[in-house]
């Protein structure tokens, strides 16, 4: 117990003191998290957006691949990722291994299914009134459409948010792309999980308690938005 | 339907029971859907051949529904929406928005939160919202339905005062008085026809033999050769009223007590109740000689070629 706390105390220490260390890599894990997010967004939101008001054929096939990508573990997506990325891989000339681009798109490729399922479920909650009163106010179908999202808002505000959470706190994607270099591609995860096998603990405490903090912090974000989305269904 | 002419610049009411396709025609009439068969024109363009509705005239008419919805947000920004759209910036936005909140007497209401309104504050705003946007066609499925007395008198006040700016406005109600108050015409809708009956005394029934049942214990004799689930109109003018019942060639006689009567155009309108309430057309001369008041009670008489099948 003394030696948990006397990390613990080493861990708050190095916090409040700025320690150059402990916040490269956390800035790190912000930026490749914050990108690969923000590429998911793009990619999740009209995609959801489609699913969410257009029925065709295989709709529900695209809906189970999605939810099976959900649940996908990420260590399993950095190995297939790797195996595309790898020097013997077929996109191996594009020298993408242990780069932070490699990690953005391993974790773009966790964030878009989680992005994409909830932006469904948020805008097919929306109410079914918004579009016709959009379109008898003189909208376009295109204006129409962004009523929708906009009345949707905080619910995918949400979506974006547990992508975010996703992806903040994953391992497997970003030691098996990244490869943990110093200064480059150590993150939060990789970071705890490569100073506690040194045996610095302190450090990796310190890492974790910022992971924590700013995991929690999504968790609620998200608890929030969906409680503002909720209420003005009501 | 066969056809339904809609002149400009008149306020047209349109009334029928529940399920006779008054929202159906709103939604038809503001371009929201196709109507199942034959065309709408509007403005000598014919529109419902399955392409888009072009833009300009689609903002020509504009629907305020009857379980309308208003956005996130503040009255203000609802009001705005339509405007905004149309690339419409203060202070005009400002200036139109004002005289909106003016017609509907809604003046304060800007920054309240859509979500706080009542339903007959709701009602305006989505009102206000429409009459902003200065359509060429305003189309008002149910204005008052579920509103208090207060806000029902507001919608109507507004209601008349378009009429005095030359707005083409198309209303549906189950309120005859409305209907007839504030509409220069009214057309009557059954089942997705237009009727050329009067509206009162259409009743949903179901005919069996020769007789249609109107209500639980009420059953007219009729002259129709079919069965099942109708709807049947009684002329109000075909309606005599007794203080005794009659021993006569009419087939249909059933008791009742008055419970209201209403006065228009030296037309006496008198609702009987008689387990479901019919309307007789009288004049004043025979209200006064019988001295009918609320809660006489009086059989009312009528033949059965005054029961028309629908």
């Amino acid at each position: 117990m003394d030696y948990i706390l006397r990390g613990l105390a080493q861990a708050f220490l190095m916090i409040f003191t700025g320690d150059g260390e402990v916040y490269r890599i956390a800035a790190v894990s912000m930026k490749i998290s914050a990108i690969s997010t923000s590429l998911a967004s793009l990619a999740g939101v009209p995609v959801g957006f489609y699913l969410a008001f257009h029925r065709f054929r295989g709709r529900r096939g695209v809906v189970t691949i999605l939810r099976t990508l959900l649940a996908m573990p990420t260590v399993v997506v950095g190995l297939v990722l790797y195996s595309l990325l790898s020097r013997s891989g077929p996109f191996g000339a594009l020298r993408l291994m242990y780069t932070q681009t490699a990690m953005v798109i391993g974790q773009f490729v966790l964030a878009s299914p989680i992005v994409t399922m909830l932006t469904l479920s948020a805008l097919a909650g929306v109410d079914k009134r918004v579009r016709p009163t959009a379109l008898t106010l003189g909208a376009s179908p295109f204006q129409s459409d962004f009523a929708v999202l906009r009345e949707g808002s905080f619910a995918l505000a949400a979506a974006i948010a547990a992508g975010f959470g996703r992806v903040f706190g994953e391992v497997g994607v970003s030691m098996m792309l990244g490869g943990n270099i110093r200064h480059y591609t150590r993150n939060l995860t990789t970071g705890i999980a490569f100073q506690t096998s040194r045996g610095e603990f302190s450090l990796g405490l310190a890492l974790g308690v910022i992971l924590l903090t700013v995991a929690l912090t999504a968790n609620l974000l998200v608890r929030f938005l969906e409680m503002k989305s909720s209420k003005s269904t009501d | 339907m066969d056809s339904l002419s809609l002149e400009s610049g008149e306020i047209h009411t349109i009334v029928g029971p529940n399920g006779s396709g008054k929202t159906t025609l709103m939604r038809v009439l503001s371009f929201l859907e196709k109507p199942a068969g034959g065309t709408v024109t509007f403005k000598g363009n014919r529109i419902s051949t399955g392409r888009g509705v072009p833009q300009e005239l689609r903002r020509s008419v504009t629907l305020v529904m009857q379980d309308h919805y208003l956005f996130e947000g503040s009255v203000f920004s609802n009001i705005a929406y339509g405007l905004r759209i149309r690339g419409v910036k203060d202070p005009g936005l400002r200036r139109s928005i004002d005289t909106a909140l003016e017609i509907t007497a809604l003046q304060g209401f800007g920054p309240r939160r859509a979500g706080t309104l009542s339903g007959g504050e709701s009602k305006r705003v989505a009102i206000a919202r429409a009459l902003v946007l200065k359509p060429e066609v305003l189309l008002l499925d149910e204005p008052t339905a579920n509103i208090d007395r207060r806000n029902t008198e507001l919608i109507e006040d507004t209601v008349q005062q378009l009429k005095s700016e030359g707005l083409t406005v198309v209303m549906t109600t189950h309120d005859f008085s409305q209907a007839y108050k504030l509409g220069d015409s009214m057309v009557s809708l059954v089942s997705g026809k237009v009727v050329d009956v009067s509206p009162e005394n259409i009743f949903p029934c179901m005919i069996s033999g020769n007789e249609a049942t109107i209500a639980p214990g009420v059953a007219l004799a009729v002259q129709c050769e079919r069965s099942g689930p109708a709807h049947v109109a009684i002329d109000p003018r075909g309606v005599i009223l007794s203080l005794s019942e009659l021993n006569s060639s009419a087939r249909n006689c059933l008791a009742g007590k008055v419970v209201r009567i209403s006065v228009e155009d030296s037309l006496v309108k008198v609702y009987v109740d008689v387990g479901t309430e019919i309307v007789s057309i009288i004049t004043e001369d025979s209200l006064e000689s019988l001295k009918l008041r609320p809660g006489t009670s009086v059989y009312a008489v009528f033949k059965t070629v005054s029961v028309r099948v629908l």
